[in-house]
């Protein structure tokens, strides 16, 4: 990015302005639709945050301040959804990151058939929510679904997945993980692919074995990619809804009212608008803060 | 490297965990050409007759494509085929226009000069950083302010000035010699015409995998078209098949449900196996670079 070329420097005005006017058409349309769709309801999130309206008289709003700020640091319902969300993040870095670390390991090899294998784990990647959750509806369904049926054959009880408090969120992580760690393993298998192999072949000199060969060779120069890993991850994790919608509709009992979900019901079904802002406001906060640490991620250079 | 033995037990596990994994999959294909009752008699217990359909029928299939009666346990149509039409309609205009706008956007910064270049592409990098889940809701008013709710351009219009792809074709063309552009200056080219005849042609594979990303992304959008569309005639495919898996207090049709899923995950699906290469080029490129 930026590199500047010595020609910049002596082009006369005339022939600059005239780059400037192409410059501006070339990029008109882009700009407009950016500002329009993205830069305007941003503008319009923490404006609309500071009101009270219903969604369909949105011309009846009454300035509120940050009214529905502090509602959001008593709401229950809030506090429950931020926990879902958090937990569900947590439980699928803690799940998938190492799985999908260990799946690339294994991946990371130049035989034949192993690109058929990497295919076999990435296609859930391609599917999309709704259809995976759609499908896990029906594999986790408690009478009669696959999971229980398999269940059944080594002699255990079926188990109520979905539909019980306890049960519902580890489901969705199982669902989840398994959608998702094609990718992971993909973008492993993208680090592992920059470790010079002289390296280990130098330690394979030294007798080293898998364990310490992981522990001090392939870990620590994965630590970057470990970390952008990390990062899409949690900012995909944050963003899961179809589950809550297709699945259990956040229950049961708010057990899966994962923050996106609620930001919905309070927008659309319960017609508020105003504090589904305030909401977007405070998981936005999370995002950005998320983003800015793996900027500084970036920063840091790890050279081998 | 691995011994012999251990490695070729390695590849025994990986295989054996790979038909593990794509069960689900497998399941949903057999399943949906199979009636309710053989889909419940099929998995309990689990046998090869799982993932193989014994008096395979169509009806699955036609009932979801179609409109026939109401939506109901007993069955009737999804109307799957009117969602395939209306999200053919957005995913091409979206890759269309986002072709269109991001390499004429990513020529400018790569190739112009001009006052603001570095604080605009840092405002168009800032976009990349807030997703769609957190604007959801002012997206809604501003979209529906310019009178495009239930319209099929409100559903894509939002998505196609998109910061991922201007970012890789200015990589893209920032890749490339600057001589290209100067040989066909000097022939009298126009910028529009070094843009087409120059760079797009050497730039190839970054223009298929943004087109594949944004197929991918605009196929399998849900959260949106669930908001901004209404009426059933404008659906899209991901909404048709979330509605009818996820009617809350419904006994589901679950060969109507699975033909859908199937049908639907099959384009992504081809797709996918046919362009592999661009979609681990894309990964690379987005995860690591990026």
């Amino acid at each position: 990015m930026g590199e500047r070329s010595l020609r910049g420097s002596r082009h006369r005005p005339k022939r600059r302005i005239r780059e400037a006017g192409t410059a501006l058409a070339f990029l008109a349309p882009f700009l407009a639709l950016l500002v329009v769709f993205q830069y305007v309801p941003m503008f319009d999130m923490v404006v609309s945050s500071l009101f009270r309206f219903n969604l369909f008289t949105p011309n009846q709003r009454q300035f509120i301040g940050f009214g529905n700020y502090v509602r959001l640091i008593h709401d229950p319902g809030f506090a429950g959804s931020v926990r879902v969300s958090l937990t569900f993040l947590a439980a699928i870095l803690l799940v998938q990151l190492p799985l999908g670390l260990g799946l690339a390991i294994a991946m990371n090899r130049s035989k034949r058939g192993i690109g058929l294998l990497r295919t076999a784990f990435f296609a859930p990647v391609v599917a999309s929510s709704v259809v995976t959750a759609a499908i896990w509806r029906l594999l986790l369904d408690p009478a009669n679904g696959l999971l229980n049926g398999v269940l059944g054959v080594f002699g255990l009880p079926p188990q109520g997945f979905i539909t019980s408090q306890s049960e519902a969120l580890p489901s969705i992580v199982l669902m989840t993980v398994w959608q998702q760690i094609g990718l992971t393993m993909v973008l492993f298998l993208g680090g592992l692919q920059f470790i010079p192999q002289d390296i280990y072949d130098a330690a394979s000199v030294d007798g080293t074995g898998h364990w310490q060969r992981f522990r001090y060779i392939t870990w620590p120069l994965l630590r970057r990619t470990t970390a952008v890993v990390a990062v899409v991850t949690s900012i995909t994790a944050l963003q899961t809804f179809a589950p809550a919608f297709v699945l259990t509709q956040g229950g049961p009992n708010g057990s899966t009212s994962f923050l996106v979900y609620r930001i919905y019901t309070q927008a659309f079904s319960l017609l508020d608008p105003a504090y589904a802002s305030a909401m977007s406001v405070a998981l936005l906060a999370v995002v950005l803060f998320i983003s800015l640490l793996q900027m500084r991620v970036h920063r840091t250079e790890w050279t081998y | 490297m691995l011994k012999r033995g251990r490695s070729a037990s390695l590849l025994t596990l990986s295989i054996a965990a790979a038909l593990l994994f794509l069960t689900p999959i497998l399941w949903v294909f057999a399943s949906s050409l199979k009636d309710q009752f053989d889909i419940f008699r099929d998995v309990r217990p689990p046998s090869i007759w799982t993932f193989i359909p014994r008096h395979p029928t169509l009806a699955n299939i036609t009932d979801s494509l179609g409109t026939g009666g109401p939506r109901t346990a007993a069955g009737g149509g999804l109307g799957l085929a009117r969602g395939f039409l209306n999200s053919s309609i957005v995913s091409i205009s979206q890759i269309v226009l986002t072709l269109l706008l991001c390499s004429t956007a990513a020529y400018a910064f790569s190739r112009l000069r001009f006052v603001g270049r570095r604080v605009l592409f840092f405002a168009v990098l800032l976009a990349l950083m807030v997703p769609l889940e957190i604007v959801l809701v002012p997206l809604y008013r501003v979209t529906g302010a310019l009178g495009l709710q239930n319209n099929l351009i409100g559903v894509f219009l939002p998505f196609v000035a998109q910061p991922l792809g201007l970012y890789l074709l200015r990589q893209a063309f920032d890749d490339l010699p600057r001589e290209l552009d100067d040989a066909a200056r000097i022939d009298g080219a126009s910028h529009f015409q070094i843009l087409r005849h120059v760079l797009l042609p050497n730039v190839t594979p970054t223009l298929a995998t943004v087109a594949i990303f944004t197929f991918l992304f605009s196929w399998n959008a849900f959260l949106w078209p669930l908001v901004i569309i209404d009426e059933p005639q404008n659906q899209l495919v991901q909404v048709v098949v979330a509605q009818a898996a996820g009617a809350p207090g419904e006994l589901p049709n679950w060969g109507v449900i699975m033909a859908a899923a199937g049908l639907t995950m099959l384009p992504v699906l081809v797709v996918f196996l046919a362009l592999q290469r661009f979609f681990v080029h894309g990964v690379a490129l987005t995860g690591i670079k990026g």
